[in-house]
């Protein structure tokens, strides 16, 4: 086990390394210039020049990469161009608020998610179930930036529930609720969609029926012999997600004023801050990664047959 | 200034979807927007203004730095207005008197007449108000080295990044040395006492008094900047209405009144935040709720037309012309446009009052190069018109009976694509058959100011200061239409040049924006660009501001407003 999370991490590094490569070629393969965004439009050639200078953008682009990666090999991620700030502080700074509404989608997304799914499938073609199969595919078909203003308008707004957006950091958890439920909202219907259809699979399985004739209580069967199957691709699910949502859901955090990475990522790429959009996907990329080992580390705990080696 | 789009259009394309998503929103909820209270009367009754309070403004970006010699976006001179100061300041006056120059620190403002500016027009010389310190925790008085340190500071190679503002003060005697590292001072800019201040000039410019009060000139301790080094943007301190309190990173921005300020009353306000990170539609809820009391960026369209007709809310929306042009830029080195006729003929081509509409209204349709509230702009002058018979004869005239193929382009910023395919249809009208290109703004930014590189599209120009040079020159002259200017038509004239650096040397200003004024002559007699309207901001304010407007040069002027 130990071998394999080793094995793992090597990948990410060399995983980590590709996005770094293709988002650094990206980066300035646009057309822009980012020391003439830098230097505003009145810079006389001299100013320019010594922007480039600066920045080391008259440098090849290989060299530009190389000293990128060895500064970030010594844990430095650079200096916002626009900013001027180290990019770690920049996205450390931003984080929590992207953390809060990713906790609160996946919260969301189990809460609703798996009962709906539970029931859909244990009352499989029933009205409860058809009336979830509609409301799942209203939720997926909806654009998140449309749910996500109309909860604001009717919980926030109208009802004066929640907050109108914004953020008030961890002590303030009631911030996160509207966003995470957005997100949840989606997420949901795919997780009941996915739960429903791996536990009608096993619902007629021998095991189950050996269960049932064995007398055994139903709470028992559902939760023991059907649910500790179906998990797995729900696991899948929250890895995956979470890993997107730390990566900041920029619809969610412009409609809901969240300060969160997502949201300084877009006004990164207006404005051709290499080094700031660099951080940020390498550090969304990280995230993805992570999630994706500790997804496979939980099959294990959750499946005995399942090994690694 | 800045080239228009960059403004405050960071996320256009998804606010344009956010409106539809908010307009859903309300049908889907009934519409009750205006339950929520009681009729307002309007925000500017005449009532005495009331100390005290705290107002919030949003706004959907954040500023980039709050270091005036580095700062030059919008949403960064907004906050900057607040809590720095420099010599001279803009009357707080709506209209053509906003843009009117009166003193700040320095006691009047420098002519020939009070003796502030010798007969040649190259040296002004600057008292300043005596017992006038900085905010705290510096507190100290404010001396003429102050300046000589804060102009220097701009043009100073060892400031990094370099200032964005530098080059507006390369008429300074001994500037360029400076700049290149073969001086160790500025010759051209002397305290002669601890409160006089004397500015020489390579040659006359009287635009330069505005160039002085542009937020690059806000004073600035020697101390306190040393003191923060690289951090420094993110810790003003200067010896305006507000100083900064704290800036919490995506969320909010604060100010506290000044106790040291020095205009007897004013400040009204205790405290102003500006909270960040608010799209509009979502601020506008905020401010419906008492949340937000004035929106500092522009009212989505949607909105507008909704809050225009909401009994309880039509009163709270403000309009105010933008002092800025956007125009059709027409490449001069690459045929056909380097023929004059072939440029007038889209000149004439256009359907302006089109574009207004698919603006909602938010604009005027512009038929001279300088836009109202520009001096030098001529009330009722037409130098084109929308005649699409005239239009063909005059290209017919040029050599294209049959009109040509080309490309027209323009970024992909919400709603310039819209306005393009306008633009797209009228030349198809006269013969032309234009393929729109759109490309995203910062490769578009970068491309117009590449010789021979885009035939025609769309662009636009924000002022830096009220005053017609910082049109010509940026967008008309041979020294702009170089790679990276901001001349995108490569047009210039010798004619115009001179007419220009004449104009420049002016010390009598009627006669001097009476030169600039019929510049606008040499520029029409070739088509330089073809001018399509000037923008209109349309905000609005809370139940809870008293004495709003918007101020043609701040626009949002908070030390003005009160909280009832």
């Amino acid at each position: 086990m130990g071998k394999y999370i080793i094995r793992r991490l090597l990948w990410a590094v060399v995983v980590l390394f590709f996005v770094s490569l293709i988002t650094f070629v990206i980066g300035y393969a646009v057309p822009g210039d980012a020391a003439k965004s830098m230097a505003g439009p009145h810079a006389t050639p001299d100013v320019l020049q010594r922007v480039r200078e600066e920045k080391g953008l008259d440098k090849p682009l290989f060299v530009q990469y190389e000293r990128y990666m060895r500064d970030l090999l010594h844990g430095n991620a650079g200096y916002s161009y626009v900013t001027e700030r180290p990019v770690t502080q920049s996205i450390l700074e931003r984080f929590p608020a992207t953390v809060m509404v990713a906790l609160y989608g996946i919260l969301f997304e189990l809460l609703i998610g798996v009962p709906v799914g539970m029931v859909s499938a244990l009352k499989q073609y029933g009205f409860r179930d058809r009336l979830f199969t509609v409301l799942s595919l209203l939720f997926l078909s909806m654009p998140s930036f449309v749910l996500g203003m109309l909860l604001l308008y009717t919980f926030a707004y109208q009802l004066r529930i929640f907050p109108l957006g914004g953020y008030g950091g961890w002590v303030a958890p009631l911030y996160g609720v509207l966003p995470g439920l957005t997100l949840g909202l989606t997420g949901a219907a795919w997780y009941s969609r996915m739960l429903r259809s791996s536990m009608l699979d096993i619902l007629n399985a021998d095991y189950v029926k050996a269960a049932r004739a064995k007398g055994l209580p139903e709470r028992i069967v559902v939760w023991r012999h059907i649910m500790r199957n179906a998990w797995s691709p729900i696991i899948t699910l929250i890895g995956m997600d979470f890993g997107w949502f730390l990566g900041g859901v920029l619809v969610i955090e412009f409609v809901f004023g969240v300060p969160g990475i997502g949201w300084q990522a877009w006004n990164a790429i207006q404005t051709q801050d290499v080094p700031l959009i660099m951080g940020t996907v390498l550090f969304a990329a990280f995230a993805v990664v992570i999630s994706n080992i500790v997804v496979d580390i939980a099959y294990t705990w959750l499946d005995p047959r399942v090994k690694y080696s | 200034m800045r080239a228009l789009p960059g403004k405050g259009a960071a996320a256009a394309v998804i606010a344009a979807l956010l409106v539809a998503a908010l307009a859903l929103a309300l049908a889907a909820c009934g519409g009750g927007a205006a339950e929520t209270s009681g009729g307002g009367t309007g925000g500017a009754a005449e009532e005495q203004p009331k100390q005290g309070g705290k107002l919030v403004v949003s706004y959907l970006t954040e500023p980039s730095s709050l270091d005036p010699a580095i700062a030059y976006n919008v949403i960064d001179w907004a906050v900057e207005w607040e809590i720095f100061a420099g010599l001279l300041r803009y009357a707080d006056k709506p209209g053509e008197e906003g843009t009117q120059l009166e003193p700040a620190l320095a006691t009047e403002v420098p002519s020939v007449e009070n003796g502030g500016l010798s007969e040649d027009g190259l040296t002004y010389t600057f008292h300043l108000k005596e017992g006038i310190k900085f905010q705290p925790p510096v507190d100290r008085p404010i001396t003429a080295d102050d300046f000589v340190y804060t102009i220097s500071r701009i043009i100073d190679p060892k400031t990094t990044p370099p200032s964005p503002g530098s080059s507006f003060f390369m008429d300074i005697v001994g500037a360029e040395e400076f700049a290149a590292g073969k001086a160790k001072e500025l010759s051209g800019v002397k305290a002669l006492d601890p409160h006089t201040l004397e500015i020489t000039l390579k040659s006359p410019n009287l635009a330069f008094l505005h160039i002085l009060t542009m937020p690059f000139c806000s004073v600035l301790d020697k101390g306190w900047v040393e003191k923060w080094g690289k951090k420094i943007n993110r810790h003003p301190l200067g010896a305006g209405r507000f100083m900064f309190d704290h800036w919490t990173p995506g969320r909010e921005i604060v100010l506290k009144r000044n106790p040291n300020y020095w205009d007897e009353g004013k400040p009204y306000l205790d405290e102003v935040v500006f909270a960040l990170s608010f799209n509009p539609s979502t601020a506008l809820l905020k401010l419906q709720q008492g949340e937000v009391d004035a929106l500092g960026d522009d009212l989505p369209p949607s909105d507008m037309t909704r809050m225009q007709n909401d009994p309880t809310w039509k009163d709270y929306v403000y309009s105010a012309p933008e002092i800025s042009i956007s125009y059709l830029f027409l490449n001069n080195g690459m045929p056909p446009f380097d023929n004059p006729k072939v440029r007038e003929a889209i000149a004439w081509a256009v359907d302006r009052d089109k574009l207004v509409k698919l603006k909602a209204g938010q604009a005027v349709a512009l038929y001279q190069f300088y836009p109202p509230g520009m001096p030098g702009h001529v009330e009722g002058k037409k130098y084109y018109g929308y005649d699409p018979e005239k239009a063909k004869q005059i290209l017919a005239d040029a050599g294209f009976p049959n009109g040509f193929k080309t490309k027209l382009y323009t970024d992909n910023v919400d709603p310039n694509p819209k306005l393009m395919q306008s633009v797209q249809a009228d030349l198809a009208a006269i013969g032309i058959e234009a393929e729109l290109r759109t490309m995203g703004n910062n490769a578009f930014y970068v491309q117009q100011s590449t010789p021979k590189t885009l035939t025609m599209g769309s662009f636009g120009w924000w002022m830096d200061y009220p005053d017609p040079s910082c049109w010509i020159g940026p967008l008309f002259t041979k020294a702009s239409a170089v790679p990276g200017g901001m001349n995108s038509s490569f047009w210039w004239s010798p004619e115009l040049d001179k007419a220009y650096s004449e104009a420049q040397k002016m010390t009598d200003p009627a006669a001097r924006i009476e030169a600039f004024s019929k510049m606008q002559d040499i520029i029409a007699a070739d088509t330089a660009y073809a001018p399509l309207y000037s923008r209109i901001t349309t905000t609005m304010c809370s139940q809870n501001v008293g004495g709003f407007y918007l101020h043609p040069v701040r626009m949002i002027d908070l030390g003005s407003y009160w909280r009832k």
